[in-house]
């Protein structure tokens, strides 16, 4: 099941960075640009624009997508909690407001913006961690998520309120709505790495993390240690989570709904689930992209609103689904 | 697989819920650990699976020293099956049971046809190979029951430690359950089992009767199932005799000390 929906969902990943490409408010024809894209030299503008912009920006967009799925993914399967992801736990939240405040205060010469996104990543998923552990539900840890990204968010709000007025603001709401909008080469020399090893790791934990479903006791029967792997796990996640946040700011939503969606179809197992939502939510977020760009062209939607008109309703349906 | 607990303590915080307990379990011995509810029955499973450390004393596993074995080492020996065991996902029952060779599996956790065998032979050990592809939301009480406990055979474990193996199953499944226990027994596999029906556990060949978090009595059901050993931990009256076909020992004519009469377990 997991290897037929992964050679499925492949073909449909690659002809999906390859559409967007296509897709743009230059109005180049496909057919030229298809040619501009396999033989760049023979118009070089059409060239520049389909190698330097799109692409990148439709790479990263897919590893973006895949990176918060897989996130998501892990965090479901680790809290075993359905409504658990990178958005809920609060650590895409302390990822902007890490990136914002070094922003904000000016120091970014001496904390680099993304190691001030992985910081903020950081103190949000232990503050979470710690103050809504215990119960079975982990009912407690999507609350304290909740209670930890407002706080996030007021003081992500009030360091855009400091920059008001000065260029510091336009670069604080990329962080807070995300956007594909700086994609180039070395953000997707710098993603395609994390966002490759991290999927081979967590499949090759795959049955121990399916092993946590059954419990903390029930773990420790299959002779898997619960709090070492779910601090493993946690690091894993976060990294993915504040790498992404690094390259497109706060992207929602895609880390909630795609290991759902991906759940519905191949089940459970994480061995099948894993790579099956990297490969959905990289494709998810393709398409919003591309949304993003054409519907409002040549003006720009941040993609975070596409992914929260898709996912909310969808969070919704989930939602009725459980409770009924 | 040889079970010794040496003078072992265990509790949660403060309260002990196992006091000095002595007890030896030979390589292929069938025990029912019997008891009223809080003697400790649950926390002496959870002490010989090394999931509880105990507070004080030794357990010993084929002679080392329980703490000396690393988790996946005692899972590879002993299969556990908890009370109520859980599972947040739906897994299908092959999933689940594949899950249970996991302890036996090396880096990076790919399934050998030596593991594929053992999986197919613990679901049929249980009766479950025609529901291999069911998720576990589908199944009866008593086919997750035994989906669970395949899950601790599909390690080929030494010794099985099983709560309440028997509860909410219907007769039949525990005729049959009770008949692979004495099988599994006889290849060698240690059963130690908690069970509340004294007269399904007097079909066990050797007893331990916890009250109060200590070993009250060790040894064959004539010597445990007494008046005066059911009166000191339960706080009941009973009848005990003897089936006239099987010799097993039966309990009859519950009573309380109130003087309140009912018939039957």
């Amino acid at each position: 099941m997991g290897l037929k929906a992964f050679l499925l969902l492949l073909p449909l990943a690659i002809g999906s960075v390859l559409g967007a490409v296509l897709l743009g408010p230059a109005g180049i024809p496909p057919g030229e640009a298809l040619r501009a894209l396999f033989h760049p030299a023979a118009s070089p503008l059409q060239g520049l624009i389909l190698w330097d912009i799109r692409l990148p920006r439709a790479i990263l967009s897919f590893l973006v997508g895949a990176a918060l799925a897989l996130s998501g993914a892990v965090m479901q399967g680790m809290f075993h909690n359905p409504l658990a992801s990178p958005y809920i736990l609060g650590v895409a939240g302390g990822a902007a407001a890490g990136a914002a405040g070094v922003i904000a205060a000016g120091i970014r010469d001496i904390i680099p913006v993304p190691l001030g996104a992985f910081l903020g990543a950081i103190v949000a998923v232990v503050a979470v961690y710690r103050l809504g552990r215990g119960g079975r539900t982990g009912l407690g840890l999507v609350l304290a998520g909740v209670a930890v990204g407002s706080l996030l968010t007021a003081l992500t709000s009030f360091m855009l309120f400091l920059a008001a007025g000065d260029r510091r603001l336009a670069e604080i709401i990329f962080w807070t709505m995300g956007s594909l909008g700086r994609a180039d080469w070395p953000r997707v020399g710098l993603l395609s790495p994390t966002v490759g090893i991290g999927l081979l790791f967590l499949w090759v934990l795959g049955r121990r993390i399916n092993a946590l479903a059954l419990g903390d006791e029930g773990a420790r029967y299959l002779g898997v240690e619960p709090v070492r792997l779910r601090r493993l796990l946690l690091f894993w996640a976060t990294l993915l989570t504040a790498a992404s946040v690094f390259v497109a700011g706060t992207v929602g939503f895609v880390g909630l709904v795609v290991p759902h969606l991906v759940r519905l179809v191949v089940g459970p197992d994480h061995r099948a689930l894993l790579p099956a939502a990297a490969l959905g939510g990289g494709i998810l977020l393709v398409w919003a992209d591309a949304l993003a760009r054409v519907v409002l062209a040549p003006a720009e939607l941040p993609v975070g609103i596409v992914t929260a008109l898709i996912g909310g309703p969808f969070f919704l349906w989930l939602l009725r689904r459980r409770l009924r | 697989m040889r079970i010794v607990l040496e003078r072992v303590s265990a509790g949660y915080g403060k309260d002990l819920a196992l006091r000095e307990v002595d007890l030896e379990i030979g390589e292929g011995e069938l025990l029912a650990v019997i008891g009223p509810n809080g003697a400790g029955k649950t926390t002496l499973l959870r002490v010989i699976s090394g999931a509880l450390q105990p507070s004080a004393g030794t357990v010993y596993l084929d002679g080392r020293p329980l703490s000396e074995l690393g988790p996946r080492e005692v899972a590879r020996r002993i299969g556990a099956v908890a009370q109520i065991p859980e599972a947040s996902f739906d897994f299908t029952v092959a999933e689940l049971v594949e899950l249970g060779r996991l302890p036996r599996l090396r880096f990076p956790d790919r399934l050998t046809e030596r593991d594929r065998a053992a999986v197919k032979r613990a679901l049929e050990l249980v009766g479950l190979t025609g529901l291999a592809e069911r998720r576990l939301s589908t199944l009866s009480g008593g086919e997750r029951r035994k989906a669970f406990i395949a899950v601790a055979l599909a390690r080929e474990p030494t010794g099985l430690l099983l709560d309440e193996p028997m509860a909410h199953l219907d007769l039949k499944a525990q005729l049959e359950l009770l008949f692979l226990f004495r099988e599994w027994a006889g290849e060698g596999v240690t059963v130690v089992a908690t069970c509340h029906d004294l007269n399904l556990a007097a079909t066990f060949p050797r007893l331990a009767l916890l009250g109060g978090g200590r070993l009250l009595a060790c040894g064959p059901p004539t010597e445990v199932l007494t008046r005066e050993g059911v009166r000191e931990a339960f706080g009941v009256e009973v009848e005990v005799s003897r089936d006239p076909l099987t010799g097993a020992v039966q309990l009859r004519y519950f009573r309380l000390p109130s003087g309140t009469f009912r018939t039957g377990p």
